[in-house]
């Protein structure tokens, strides 16, 4: 591993099988992260973002590939082959927040209840019950719950409240990476503004590390250290935040952009209309996968898949890359 | 009714007996649509959208008791009050889906899992425009290429769980359009879709809009997408409009506290990037045994004591198409309104010799 990340994911692949069709959701997506930094995750509904997430926080069972992962205590393992000793001491270092706050909390189970599960998954027999409950008031507190309610069930809190009861619960036990799926999205603007920048401020108290799924992108633009973009399954760019919406490298990462609704009615943004439906993935194309709606396809495009190259400090998969000038935000001083 | 109007909101009120209390999450609430006019429906989580917006279909649950008036006007039959009708009577069945159609934040409720999509948009056809099969069919069919569903004639034999996320919300827009609706209400419809496909449908229900002069009523916390759709925006907040006004009247030039504090928290992509984001601070009340006094009152940044907190200000026209209701607007409107309440105060304390409380 390089020194310098936490998180290294090397060609992930995950296929799921159903009925004799077989979709892959992940293909060979790699990246790093450094420690302290937040990667978001954008591209169309159903690339595969979520899967993506799964797979890193082993809630899912990755088909191939690695996420190779800096420790606590300094050691280099990967999480998906770690053997059972380790895996337990280590499995609560990376949590995730999950994507709808409504149907993730049981209704049956207090909200301290909720809160505390993953102590107990981790630490039974090592913390009383006691040292438990006042872990689950103190991260309460932090993420802004008032904690004279943790008795209540999860209907009785709004969806601003459920939102803090997941990311509680999934910081509870100190991890080191965050996997944010969608956690803001159902929010309205003033309380997802009291969200991010909740997640901000634990971000730097307690030194986190974010992977942040969003179709958000002015969310992602600004809590994200670097965006990653995928296409059916792929990652077809990947760089700094501001650097990649300034100037996008692939033709799919303009046409995500072109699209982004501006709050000011005054702005007419010209969008670039994508050909097509969204190729079933279960039958993706040949060559590029995005060639079939891409404005700037050539012959070589339909037959070779473009590789993750790097490119003025961005990674972009796309044969023309280098020659093209696409359009990004503007960014004023 | 003004014969420009399609619809009008007067004061609906929407109360809930629960076995801790009454709840009123919808408690006065006024607005108006054009014939042809995108009204937007915006505010904090919570605060009565989609309870004041499925009342004028008269399909909240039972236990949902609604007062006030939602008028309708129909080219046939004139002014009707809808909240008047037999919620499960013939009158409002033959209004809804034919004149007034909406399309929900989540596709999969809209549709049964049993019969195919093309079956279930025939069967409105069938119900509102025509008792023959094959030419119900066409007209879906028509609509579903409208809606920029590729390969219609497959796809219209295909269940709903052949379809992905975003083709299925085309096809529910599809069934909400089939019959040329004269309203349009739309919640949250495209929250759940990434932006590429969110500005197609956008598109489309223009287009719609345009070709059938429909009015739309839009409901979504994407200030975005108002920006793009709405031609006027009704900003609510704790189950009451607090203010509206032309589109860009509310996003140039906000009167109301709660709708500056929102405009507020939008980030801009392109924008300076500052450490946090501007956000209002707290939660909203739950309401019920509601006090007397402006529901804004706890997170207002400009609340006069005394006032405020001791009586509600209503919503009042402070210039043509802008409505406030706030007593720190410094407009005539709501200056006259501030010095009643504050004269209806003293008063008050005159009597009790002294403060309230
Ligand atoms: N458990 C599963 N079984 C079979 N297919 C699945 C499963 N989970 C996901 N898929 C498929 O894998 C692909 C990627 O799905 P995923 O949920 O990761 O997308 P996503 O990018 O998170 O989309 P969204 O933005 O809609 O949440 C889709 O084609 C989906 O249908
Ligand atoms: N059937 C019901 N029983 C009890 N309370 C209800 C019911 N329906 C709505 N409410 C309550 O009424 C209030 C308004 O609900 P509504 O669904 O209209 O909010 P909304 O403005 O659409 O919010 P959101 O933006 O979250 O969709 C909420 O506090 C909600 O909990
Ligand atoms: S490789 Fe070709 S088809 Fe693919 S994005 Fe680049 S230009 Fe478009
Ligand atoms: S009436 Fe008073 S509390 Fe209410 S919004 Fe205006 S200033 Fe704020
Ligand atoms: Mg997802
Ligand atoms: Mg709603």
């Amino acid at each position: 591993m390089d020194k310098e990340n936490i998180l290294e994911v090397r060609n992930l692949h995950k296929t799921f099988t159903s009925k004799k069709i077989v979709v892959k959701a992940v293909t060979d997506v790699s990246f790093n992260i450094h420690p302290g930094e937040t990667i978001g995750i954008v591209g169309e509904s159903g690339c595969g973002k979520t899967t993506l997430g799964r797979c890193i926080a082993r809630a899912y069972q990755a088909t191939s590939g690695e996420v190779w992962y800096r420790t606590m205590d300094g050691d280099e393992v990967d999480f998906l082959t770690v053997e059972k000793d380790q895996m337990k001491k280590i499995r609560k270092e990376i949590q995730m927040v999950f994507q709808d706050p409504y149907s993730s909390l049981d209704p049956r189970m207090t909200v301290l209840d909720i809160i505390k599960e993953p102590l107990r998954a981790n630490y039974k027999g090592i913390m009383s019950d006691k040292e438990m409950n006042a872990k689950v008031m103190d991260i309460a507190n932090r993420v802004g719950l008032n904690t004279t309610y943790l008795k209540r069930y999860p209907h009785a809190f709004s969806g601003g409240q459920r939102q803090r009861i997941g990311i509680a619960r999934a910081l509870v036990v100190d991890p080191k990476i965050v996997i944010c799926d969608e956690a803001v999205s159902a929010l309205d603007v003033s309380v997802q503004a009291q969200v991010i920048n909740l997640l901000k401020d634990l971000q730097r108290e307690m030194h986190l590390t974010y992977i942040f799924i969003s179709h958000d992108l002015s969310v992602v633009e600004h809590i994200s250290d670097e965006v990653g973009v995928m296409y059916l399954g792929r990652m077809v760019e990947f760089g700094r935040t501001e650097e990649l919406f300034a100037r996008p490298r692939h033709p799919y990462t303009e046409a995500l952009l072109s699209a982004v609704p501006v709050a000011d009615p005054k702005i007419e943004i010209e969008r670039i209309q994508l050909k097509g439906e969204i190729p079933n993935p279960a039958n993706p194309p040949s060559g590029c996968y995005f060639h079939e709606r891409c404005s700037y396809c050539q012959q070589k495009c339909a037959e070779e898949v473009p590789p993750l190259q790097h490119l003025e400090g961005r990674l972009v998969a796309c044969h023309r890359a280098e020659e093209l000038h696409l359009r990004g935000f503007s960014y004023s001083e | 009714m003004d014969e420009n109007s399609i619809l009008e909101i007067k004061d609906l009120n929407i109360s809930i007996s629960m076995h801790e209390g009454l709840l009123t999450p919808v408690r006065g609430v006024n607005f108006d649509m054009k014939k042809g006019e995108t009204v937007g429906l915006v505010g904090e989580s919570g605060c009565g959208k989609s309870l004041t917006c499925r009342a004028i279909l008269a399909i909240n649950d039972k236990k949902c008791r609604a007062s006030g008036k939602i008028l309708y006007n129909s080219d046939e039959k004139g002014e009707i009050d809808l909240l008047m009708l037999d919620p499960r009577g013939k009158d409002i069945r033959a209004i809804r889906g034919k004149d007034i159609a909406m399309i929900f934040q989540e596709p999969m409720v809209a549709f049964s899992p049993l019969y195919t999509i093309g079956n279930q948009i025939t069967e409105a056809t069938l119900l509102h425009i025509t008792k023959d099969k094959q030419k119900a069919k066409e007209i879906s069919l028509d609509v579903m290429k409208k809606v920029g569903i590729a390969n219609a004639e497959k796809r219209y034999n295909q269940y709903p769980h052949e379809f992905s996320g975003g083709m299925l919300q085309r096809a529910m827009i599809s069934m909400a359009l089939v019959c040329n609706p004269k309203i349009l209400i739309a919640d949250e419809p495209t929250t759940a879709l990434d932006v590429t496909i969110q500005a197609q449908i956008l598109e489309l229900m223009k287009e719609m809009q345009k070709d059938f002069n429909m009015g739309i009523l839009f409901i979504t916390h994407d200030l975005g997408v108002v920006a793009k759709m709405c031609d006027r925006v009704n900003v609510m907040y704790l189950g009451k409009i607090v203010e509206s006004g032309t589109t860009e009247k509310i996003y140039e030039d906000p009167e109301h506290p709660y709708t500056r504090g929102l405009m507020g928290s939008v980030h801009k992509i392109g924008q300076k990037k500052t450490e946090r984001l501007f956000s209002i601070e707290g939660t909203v009340p739950l309401a019920m045994n509601l006090p007397r006094a402006c529901g804004f009152y706890e997170r207002c940044d400009a609340r006069i004591e005394g006032l405020c907190d001791r009586e509600e200000p209503d919503l009042v026209e402070v210039a043509p198409e802008h409505c406030v209701a706030c007593f720190a607007c410094p407009h005539p409107a709501c200056q006259a309104q501030r010095a009643a309440a504050e004269e209806m105060i003293r008063r008050e304390d005159g009597r009790t010799g002294g403060k309230r409380g």
